[in-house]
């Protein structure tokens, strides 16, 4: 009985390390490792999957902005899904008097192909027409998301206007063959004082 | 009146055991002897040359002598528990030890060696203990420079030498018999349950008590903490295979490591692979939900779409890993807790005898009284 309680003693700190290694080694190896898996929810304003547009198809980018009287913004017209885009004629109508345009530049979606690229803006008092095209080499053109021109709007008097496309808007491929667009989006512009 | 009636019948008991005690021996087969073999402690030689070299010797005994030898096995299966918490068998060479460890394996002889190697001059030291004399009885040296083959010749022949000379050239000492006067239930004043107490009285008188297993008097607790095979699972629990190699199952306690650390180890480079594509799923998801291009928005959610793959494809061979280590780790611990040594505990309780003997060699009879001090 002596023994087996001076072995007690003897062992009670190589009981207490071994205690402590099983607390610590099994859990970090062999139990602790269970992960949970992440959900994401895929809901920003700006992803066009959440726009329920059906591709291929172009709309204003914002939809809706505010502009402070007499000052501008710029308001960009894009290609959803649009495979081998070389030449587009966009029409915009706009609230004239309300709001002017004040400046269209060529977006990204034209400007990441070597070849140059010709942007013809012509406003007609509510109107504005843009041709945009690559040069007609039967080869360049342009496919996916993005920019295809983005329009400087300066606000003239408050209030809230609509942007929409004209019908006669249209897209074409290098090969000059109309691309079938299935939706086109509408804007706002409110204007504040 | 009464009381000479029952003295005298005290008088035809004894004598009537006095009677067996001398003819019990003259019809009865004396039992083969006990031999164990220690495992030849190595000295600048290969342990495993060295446990093959003593399975031979062994063997040799087995084969030249009636003796009923100890296997490795049962050698090494108890831990015992001494006072100087001496575990190691091979390390024993002095007398008290060889005894100790003899009479807890219930050997009549004891064998303890060292073998070793220095200057291409190999040898083998043994020295033969006798349980029942409590003395060295003989030791053996054999040398040789022809190498291990020569080694291994030399000591089976010399294994075989010994065995013929333990079992017929020295012979048991004539014990005095003896036999108690006490009924089985006056002996034993002990409260540690009939276990104790059965054990207590099957022993001779100067033999202290030993039984296997959860001992009543030593309390659950402490066997808990002092029970070879819990230790082992505990020693288990802890690092896998230690256990094992607790209870000197190398190759057990190695495959369990191995194959814990393997596991452990594609768990690990599963579980940083499934960190990292999280982090990356974080990040392309933070770019996502803050962009305000709508040509950018895509990619990013593609890319986060792509690591939550990534991660779910890491995560489920996490789980199968973990699973599997768990299972493994358990069966581990179960395997610690078979393979562990049986614990035996050796305890003196009080007690009180009174005995009567009779010693065929001197042809005396004796009587003698037992009685336990606190």
């Amino acid at each position: 009985m002596v023994q087996v309680k001076d072995r007690i003693k003897h062992n009670f700190i190589s009981k207490f390390a071994i205690a402590l290694a099983a607390v610590t080694f099994i859990p970090s190896i062999v139990l602790l490792p269970s992960c949970e898996e992440p959900t994401y929810s895929f809901d920003n304003p700006a992803d066009p999957d959440s726009m329920d547009y059906k591709p291929p198809a172009i709309f204003f980018w914002p939809d809706s902005v505010s502009i402070v009287r007499t000052f501008s913004d710029t308001i960009s017209v894009y290609a959803l899904k649009i495979d081998s885009l070389a030449a587009a004629y966009i029409g915009v109508e706009y609230h004239w008097g309300s709001v002017s345009i004040d400046t269209v530049l060529v977006g990204d979606f034209f400007t990441n192909s070597n070849t140059s690229e010709f942007l013809i803006a012509e406003d007609k008092q509510g109107v504005l027409d843009i041709f945009i095209f690559y040069l007609p080499d039967e080869t360049t053109s342009a496919t996916g998301t993005g920019s295809i021109v983005e329009i400087v709007f300066k606000a003239e008097l408050p209030g809230t206007y609509a942007l929409t496309f004209v019908d006669s808007t249209e897209m074409r491929d290098a090969d000059n063959l109309p691309i079938l667009l299935n939706d086109m989006g509408e804007g706002l512009i409110h204007v504040v004082d | 009146m009464k009381s000479e009636v029952h003295s005298s019948k005290r008088v035809r008991v004894a004598k009537k055991r006095i009677f067996a005690a001398v003819m019990i021996p003259l019809l009865t087969a004396a039992p083969p002897d006990k031999i164990a073999v220690l495992d030849f402690d190595p000295h600048n030689f290969p342990p495993s040359f060295s446990k093959s070299l003593t399975e031979k010797f062994r063997q040799s005994l087995t084969d030249s002598s009636d003796a009923v030898v100890f296997s490795r096995k049962s050698t090494g299966q108890f831990s015992v528990l001494y006072q100087t918490a001496e575990e190691d068998y091979k390390s024993c060479r002095t007398l008290s030890c060889a005894l100790e460890i003899g009479k807890k394996l219930g050997a009549d002889y004891l064998i303890a060696g060292t073998v070793s190697n220095f200057d291409s001059t190999v040898s083998l030291n043994m020295q033969v203990f006798s349980m029942d004399f409590g003395i060295r009885v003989d030791s053996i040296h054999i040398a040789t420079a022809g190498g291990i083959d020569s080694l291994l010749i030399l000591a089976k022949s010399s294994g075989k030498d010994l065995g013929k000379s333990l079992t017929k050239v020295i012979g048991k000492p004539v014990e005095p018999l003896q036999y108690p006067l006490l009924a089985p239930e006056m002996q034993t004043t002990m409260l540690m349950g009939p276990r104790v107490t059965a054990a207590a009285n099957s022993r001779s008188l100067s033999q202290p008590i030993v039984i296997h297993g959860p001992v009543p008097g030593v309390g659950l607790v402490e066997y808990l903490i002092t029970s070879g095979k819990l230790r082992a699972a505990l020693y288990s629990s802890a690092i896998p295979g230690s256990g094992q190699l607790y209870s000197k199952k190398k190759w057990s306690a190695l495959s369990f490591f191995t194959t814990e650390l393997v596991i452990s180890g594609m768990a690990l480079y599963h579980h940083q692979s499934y960190k990292k594509a999280h982090e990356e799923a974080d990040r392309f998801y933070a770019l996502y939900e803050n962009t305000d291009f709508p040509e950018l928005a895509p990619g990013y959610k593609e890319q986060v779409l792509h690591h939550v793959e990534t991660l779910k494809h890491h995560n489920n061979w996490l789980k199968n890993y973990r699973d599997a280590g768990r299972l493994i780790w358990l069966i581990n611990i179960a395997h610690a807790y078979y393979v562990g040594p049986e614990t035996i505990y050796s305890v003196r309780p009080k007690r009180t005898d009174v005995t009567v003997s009779y010693n065929p060699v001197t042809q005396k009879p004796a009587l003698n009284v037992s009685i336990t001090l606190d």
